[in-house]
């Protein structure tokens, strides 16, 4: 398995304050690799100086074996950076068109737009402009951009920050299909959604702290509480026999449902939102890497 | 042309398309001002002068200069990148920030000179009408059009440098700086208003050999590092 992304040695120093120290890194063709740390921990600048945006004072970045700061190694990458680099003042369509006229030819880009648009939900926007978009649908717009130029590599910084419940799902949605094709760089706060998504993760503050499969944590239990405004008893047992689910509790309006995995939960919440109800809560108790990344940390604050 | 650029070139446009409305509003208040100045100034050169023609000649090419420069300054969007937070999307294009600069100030300028030739025929049929002097200035096209291509593509890369790079305060004194030498010559049609077409050719060459020497040293010393790590101020 070739790598995708190489971070080798990377230090970065901003008026002698070091940034980042001696970060190093591999994320493999395939993954869908997390980014985590706190705040101030470095993981935008590590993303600016992916898109090479900032150059390292030490060490170097590679993307598909190419440095990071040529300009051929970016042609077939896709990014959402923090923030959604949107024009305010063209529709939906129109900022598609300027980055689909970055990178790709004429042919098929009525189509290539559509589709992208389609995927997102946001085909029915017409000449509204972005700047009278929600959050949501600005987030899910820049998604959508990322995407224009079938990227072999997707880098996204935070990109459910801000989102609707239906909104994360969608955006998780998207991710796990395009991974079959892409490789995903993936930095986030939420830890649930990392584990959610990700095969691979990475903890760093400042320094790397941790690199590693989060696979095995995919697969351990968690506990979902739903809680339905107005739902009646027959709406949650319509939902427990839908999934199969054995391990459950109704108590007042609220529904608990202990899960053996993730795998059924964005699904779960879909069905609450195709049956036009209004979800309240979705509260997760989990999980390994959520233990994990605290232990890191705190250990690394203690040192 | 390079992808980027004509990607670039085409989103400004978009962007100015959609705000066209307004660019024909205010042009037209910023011409009716200027027109109402230039036949004061007319008015009172007129009667102590043997070559009135000449006089209302740099009285057009002032009303065009100035409209000009106003109308640039309005339509160059440098500053809205950082605003709106596009700046850093952009920069992650695959094309050098030298490309971007550039392209970015090619609209506003085909813009520029599209409108103020406009307000030349307009002005020049406004002159025909009070003055009552019927000719054709070809000069003052001439010298429209020789500013605009001499000196806003240098005046524009300066803006789009002192936007991105500095802080705000450096950014506004570099600014006056090079507005000086841009509306430097306007002062010599209110001083002058019988200056001659290679006087007033001699002050543009001066004033953009200038700005193209800043420009140059602008565009080298840009990089988009200083930019990101200026975002932070």
């Amino acid at each position: 398995m070739s790598s995708m992304i190489e971070f080798s040695h990377v230090t970065k120093k901003l008026s002698n304050s070091c940034i980042l120290e001696d970060i190093n890194f591999l994320v493999n063709e395939g993954d869908i690799f997390g980014y985590l740390g706190p705040n101030g921990a470095g993981k935008t600048m590590s993303i600016r100086i992916l898109m090479g945006l900032l150059s390292p004072n030490k060490g170097n970045v590679y993307i598909n074996n190419k440095s990071a700061d040529k300009l051929e190694s970016r042609k077939k990458v896709g990014f959402c950076l923090d923030e959604d680099g949107l024009y305010w003042d063209l529709t939906a369509k129109e900022n598609m068109e300027f980055f689909d006229r970055v990178y790709n030819i004429y042919i098929d880009r009525e189509s290539r737009i559509k589709k992208l648009l389609n995927l997102v939900n946001l085909e029915d926007t017409g000449k509204k402009k972005v700047g009278e978009f929600s959050r949501g649908m600005k987030k899910r717009l820049a998604l959508a951009r990322a995407l224009i130029n079938s990227p072999e590599l997707l880098v996204l910084d935070e990109p459910t920050t801000g989102l609707d419940p239906e909104g994360q799902v969608l955006i998780k949605d998207i991710i796990r299909s395009i991974s079959k094709t892409t490789t995903i760089f993936f930095s986030s706060h939420n830890l649930t959604e990392v584990e959610e998504v990700c095969n691979r993760v990475s903890i760093i503050n400042k320094k790397l702290l941790y690199c590693g499969y989060v696979k095995d944590n995919k697969e351990s239990p968690i506990k979902l509480s739903v809680s339905i405004e107005n739902s009646p008893k027959k709406i949650y047992l319509s939902l427990i026999n839908k999934f199969g689910i054995k391990d459950y509790q109704i108590d007042k309006d609220i529904l608990s449902i202990n899960l053996k995995s993730t795998i059924y939960q964005d699904e779960i919440i879909k069905d609450i939102f195709d049956k036009k109800l209004k979800l309240i809560e979705v509260v997760k108790e989990t999980s390994e890497l959520k233990n994990k990344y605290f232990e890191i940390v705190r250990e690394e604050v203690n040192e | 042309m390079n992808k980027v650029i004509s990607a670039v070139i085409w989103k400004e446009y978009s962007i100015l398309n959609h705000r066209l409305k307004s660019i024909v509003i205010s042009t037209a208040f910023t011409l009716m001002f200027l027109v109402s100045v230039g036949c004061i100034r007319i008015f009172f050169s007129i009667k102590t002068t043997d070559n009135p023609k000449l006089i209302i000649e740099n009285m057009m090419l002032y009303i065009a200069i100035t409209s000009g420069y106003m109308l640039l300054v309005s339509l160059l969007r440098f500053w809205q990148e950082k605003s709106q937070k596009t700046i850093e999307t952009l920069l992650s294009l695959p094309t050098n920030i030298q490309s971007i600069l550039v392209s970015k100030c090619i609209v506003p300028i085909f813009f520029c000179l599209l409108f103020t030739v406009v307000e030349l025929i307009i002005v020049h049929i406004i002159f025909i009408l009070i003055f009552d002097i019927a000719f054709l200035s070809i000069k003052a096209f001439v010298c429209n059009i020789i500013v605009i291509l001499i000196l806003d593509l240098p005046f524009a890369i300066v803006n789009g440098f002192t936007m991105w790079c500095m802080n705000i305060t450096y950014s506004k004194m570099m600014q006056v700086f090079c507005s000086l030498f841009y509306v430097g010559l306007l002062f010599m049609f209110i001083t002058f208003a019988n200056l001659q077409f290679y006087s007033i050719l001699r002050v543009i060459l001066i004033c953009g050999a200038v700005l193209w020497c800043i420009a140059t040293l602008c565009l080298c010393l840009m990089k988009k590092e200083k930019v990101v790590l200026n975002l932070q101020d």
